[in-house]
């Protein structure tokens, strides 16, 4: 019996579970249907930034900032959290109007961004193309993280309150009375060897797992897991392909990331530039299987932005899932029906930078009931009323 | 001298780091891999693959199972021949 | 202590070795430079292998403890023998052919590779670093300078001098992608191309024969391939996709569209995982060997441990000048910047012996990663000790196309066998081209 289950040990899973059992919230599970890392969580680039084009994510990424600041001390685990900025490139008139724009509105949050032009890009990216970039925005505040620690980090801290996590567990189904969730069905899962797909496989019997209250944060995986209950998601999984190259010593300080094409590329503490671009045409669905045709994109992207790069090598691709909503903005917050069901998802290829502050506010929000402004806007309803967000800061 | 029994060359894994690892929950390859970093440097596993899931099996009993997965490329290519190639028709 | 190059009339007379070493003879000598010193070569061979012979063990530095390394493998399976080459980063001195003029620099080191005062971690933490946990206990400003020192202490090389240009990349369209001209892929191509497909034939290495020319006893009389095979040398597979193959050929890139691919990829050979195994100057079999092919003596005072074909082609080259014990194993290399000697054990007796190189076979791995990617499954063999990609009978993985062959797929069987296992598993891939059922 658990009063919540989490589905998904992500680092939103997590965040969301560790912050519950830390307001005193006892018997928290938490599943995942593979090993710990092996979603979103474990395969994207790292990048933490508080350059957004809505206040809303502004103001949260903040937040997050500094408690990716203080995670290291406070979890006791090593997160290589470096803030070297980032540089958001623009190429056409417009995109640097939108890019002033959204400058004012981090200032106004209390950002230091600023715009910077082709010769103060060539201070801060000695390396960089700048011909045909009009314009780029800086805020020296953002910066990258090393991913994995943080999962487990929150996981080891989430274990110490007494929260139970299970890998290699699916939900296969749900009980439900008077539109209520009693029970989820739990089956154990194993990898399978099929095809390098990273798929699972069943691995034993279900079991049923009686609950007061679930939270949905299984990232590209959930609107399959809302389905078995019921409750349609727009949101939609996109493949989204990174690499990483050789390691070289220090060289490239900030996340550099141009609109135009989605691409973005940063040096990790290991010296590795890990980065990404976006693929035309994405196949829709999960998909975690890798191209050539995106290492060809991405490398001509990146070698035209870094012309020196054309000799660094790349030393392994691998592929992720974006969970994508119509709005660009997520869904958050608890549903009409079942009404003991909250939702996590939708964070457009940010839902880790975003996690550690959402964690909070999520874990508030299952424990109190209480809603606020923030999740009456990025509420799974607002798509049938047509109150949409929006934001147009995506990379990747 | 030191007394490090190396598991993984490339991102200098001893032996006593998997037993570690082990010990601090990551009983699955994978898992293993990425809280150690064995397996994701210059060689992606070429040298330590095998050595390293014999020591998971012998440690938890089991057989090894499956290698970490096999990702592209198996050796490094310059960015330079990835940009010089043609456009690829969706597969 | 030094290795040296060997001459034909250092060796028996007829033997395979002192043919092949006349027939290298009159290759050009050639000087490169290695850390401002001038180095004599063979024009041609690896580079490790020049500096192997130049008396050179110890090449680069680690990641993290800046233990020395060296050449290992001399296969481009390992990290021992990253070098700095005409001003191109981390550069397999095993896969690059000496040139006159070339420069060569070691990286990640201060001052050099031989001498590397970073070195100071791996005394400092003699058992382990745990960067996981490391300076967590103290507040954030240490633990973000410790980070910065960190930063600088990682990666592997700086960036290129020069921006690198590429030659044109090239496309083809074949029935069928045969992976490794060994024996096994050559005769996996023949079946092939004689049944009337287009096959395109590719190896990583300067010709056929796979691992038989490393062997110094071979004769090197390979199997021939069909004159209806297009035939690659030079040209390594690296990655493979459902819808196309990445080959690098001689520095271009090659995208290969194929109805079935065939991986025919053999084997890897590691020293395996004893205290200072990665000590400068324990070599595989396999590379001691090669670098035997090339004419060079990788010690003066070998130490020769396991019994596989590379040890016993070894033993009879050299005969007393290699210590062997087929039947020993290592517990630890002993040596600071290379190696000095070892700790073997064989039936509960331990003893020290004293080598300048220590060559071991024993840990043979199935080179199962471009079969993987293609979609093969791959498990654990415990008969074979290592990962396999499945196949079915007739070498048919279970990914529509994708098959496997010889050494790859059986692990050490003998010339013989693996020419008919290649021939088997082209015919059997031909009739899957045909569409005719089994």
């Amino acid at each position: 019996m658990a009063r919540v289950v989490v589905i998904g040990a992500g680092i939103m899973g997590l965040a969301t579970a560790y912050n519950l059992a830390k307001r005193g919230v006892r018997d928290v599970l938490v599943v995942d249907r593979t090993y710990l890392c092996g979603g979103a969580s474990g395969r994207n680039g790292g990048g933490v930034r508080a350059q957004f084009s809505s206040e809303t994510n502004i103001r949260l990424m903040r937040e997050s900032i500094a408690i990716c600041r203080d995670f290291a001390t406070e979890m006791k685990i090593n997160v290589w959290f470096r803030q070297g900025g980032y540089l958001f490139l623009a190429r056409s008139a417009e995109r640097a109007r939108a890019l002033e724009e959204n400058v004012a509105l981090q200032n106004r949050c209390g950002l230091p961004t600023r715009m910077v032009d082709a010769a103060e890009m060539r201070k801060i990216v000695p390396e960089l193309a700048t011909e045909g970039v009009r314009a780029a925005s800086f805020n020296p505040g953002d910066g990258v993280v090393f991913p994995w620690p943080f999962v487990w980090g929150y996981a080891r801290a989430a274990a110490d309150l007494g929260v139970n996590i299970k890998p290699f567990t699916e939900v296969v189904g749900f009980e439900t009375r008077n539109g209520r969730i009693t029970g989820v069905r739990l089956r154990p899962t194993r990898l399978s060897p099929l095809d390098a797909s990273d798929e699972v496989l069943p691995a034993g019997d279900v079991s049923t797992e009686a609950c007061d209250e679930v939270v949905i944060c299984a990232g590209a995986w959930s609107p399959r897991v809302a389905e078995l209950l019921g409750v349609a998601l727009p949101n939609k999984p996109h493949r989204h392909e990174i690499c990483a190259t050789e390691p070289l010593k220090p060289w490239l300080g900030p996340l550099v990331a141009d609109l135009t094409d989605g691409l973005y590329f940063s040096q990790s503490m290991r010296g590795e530039i890990v980065g990404g671009v976006a693929v035309d045409p994405v196949p829709e669905g999960i998909n975690q299987q890798s191209s050539r045709r995106f290492l060809t994109t991405y490398s001509r992207a990146l070698v035209g932005a870094v012309p020196v790069l054309a000799g660094v090598r790349v030393l392994r691709q691998w592929a992720g899932c974006y969970d994508l909503t119509p709005d660009g903005g997520p869904i958050v917050g608890r549903v009409a029906d079942p009404s003991n069901l909250t939702l996590a998802c939708g964070f457009m290829g940010h839902g880790f930078m975003m996690a550690p502050v959402m964690g909070r506010l999520i874990a508030e929000h299952v424990d109190t009931g209480e809603t606020s402004e923030l999740f009456a806007r990025w509420s799974l309803d607002r798509f049938a009323r047509g109150d949409l967000v929006h934001e147009n800061m995506i990379i990747g | 001298m030191t007394a490090k029994a190396m598991l993984c060359r490339c991102e200098d894994v001893t032996l006593d780091e998997v037993m570690e690892a082990l010990e601090a929950g990551h009983r699955d390859i994978e898992s293993v891999k990425r809280y150690t970093g064995f397996g994701t440097g210059w060689c992606q596993g070429k040298q330590c693959v095998v050595a390293c899931a014999r020591v998971l099996a012998k440690a938890t009993g089991g057989a090894p199972e499956l290698p970490i997965t096999p990702r592209p490329p198996l050796h490094p290519v310059a960015l330079g021949v990835l940009a010089s190639l043609g456009d690829a028709e969706e597969g | 202590m030094a290795p040296r190059r060997i001459l034909p009339t250092d060796l028996p007379p007829g033997s395979p070795l002192a043919r092949r070493l006349a027939a290298l003879g009159s290759s050009g000598r050639v000087t490169v430079e290695h850390d401002g010193a001038p180095v004599a070569a063979v024009e041609g061979e690896p580079l490790a292998v020049s500096l192997l012979a130049a008396g050179q063990l110890t090449l680069a530095r680690s990641v993290k403890y800046h233990r020395p390394r060296g050449a290992m493998c001399l296969r481009g399976d390992c990290d021992g023998c990253l070098v700095r080459v005409d001003g191109v980063p981390n550069v397999m001195s095993c896969q690059t052919p000496a040139r006159a003029g070339m420069v060569a620099q070691s990286q990640n080191a201060f001052p050099t590779a031989g001498i590397d005062v970073l070195r100071v971690t791996d005394w400092f933490f003699p058992r382990h670093l745990d960067h996981h946990h490391l300076l967590v206990q103290f507040g954030g400003a240490l633990n973000r300078t410790m980070q910065v020192f960190a930063r600088r202490m990682a990666g592997l090389g700086t960036l290129p001098d020069a921006i690198a240009s590429f030659p044109r990349s090239e496309s083809l369209d074949v029935d069928a992608l045969v992976v490794g001209a060994g024996t096994s892929g050559v005769a996996c191509a023949n079946a092939l191309a004689r049944g009337g497909a287009r096959v395109l034939l590719v190896d990583e290495r300067e010709g056929p024969g796979g691992m038989r020319r490393d062997d110094p006893m071979d004769d090197l009389a390979f199997p021939v391939c069909d004159p209806a095979v297009t035939v690659r040398y030079g040209a390594g597979a690296v990655a493979t996709y459902d819808d196309e193959t990445l080959v690098i050929h001689e520095g271009r890139g090659v995208t290969v569209r194929a109805r079935l691919r065939v991986f025919a990829t053999g084997a890897r050979e590691s020293v395996g995982v004893f205290t200072q195994s990665d000590v400068p100057g324990v070599f595989t079999a396999r590379a001691f060997a090669l670098a035997l092919c090339h004419g060079v003596l990788a010690g003066e005072r070998v130490v020769l441990v396991g019994d596989g074909l590379f040890a016993r082609s070894i033993a009879a080259t050299l005969g007393d000048r290699v210590t062997h014990a087929p039947g020993a194993s290592v517990l630890e290399a002993l040596g600071g910047r290379a190696v000095k000697g070892a700790r073997l054990s064989e039936g509960g007796r331990e003893w020290t012996v004293k080598c300048d190189a220590l060559v071991v076979e024993g840990e043979i791995s199935a080179a199962y990663e471009l079969a993987g990617q293609a979609g093969a499954s791959v498990l654990w063999s415990d008969g074979r000790q290592c990962f396999v990609p499945q196949s079915d009978a007739e070498g048919a993985t279970s990914h529509e196309g994708v098959y496997v062959a010889g050494s790859l797929r059986w692990g050490r069987i003998d010339h013989d066998a693996r020419e008919r296992d290649g021939a088997a598993v082209g015919a059997r891939a031909l009739r899957d081209l045909r569409g005719e059922g089994r």
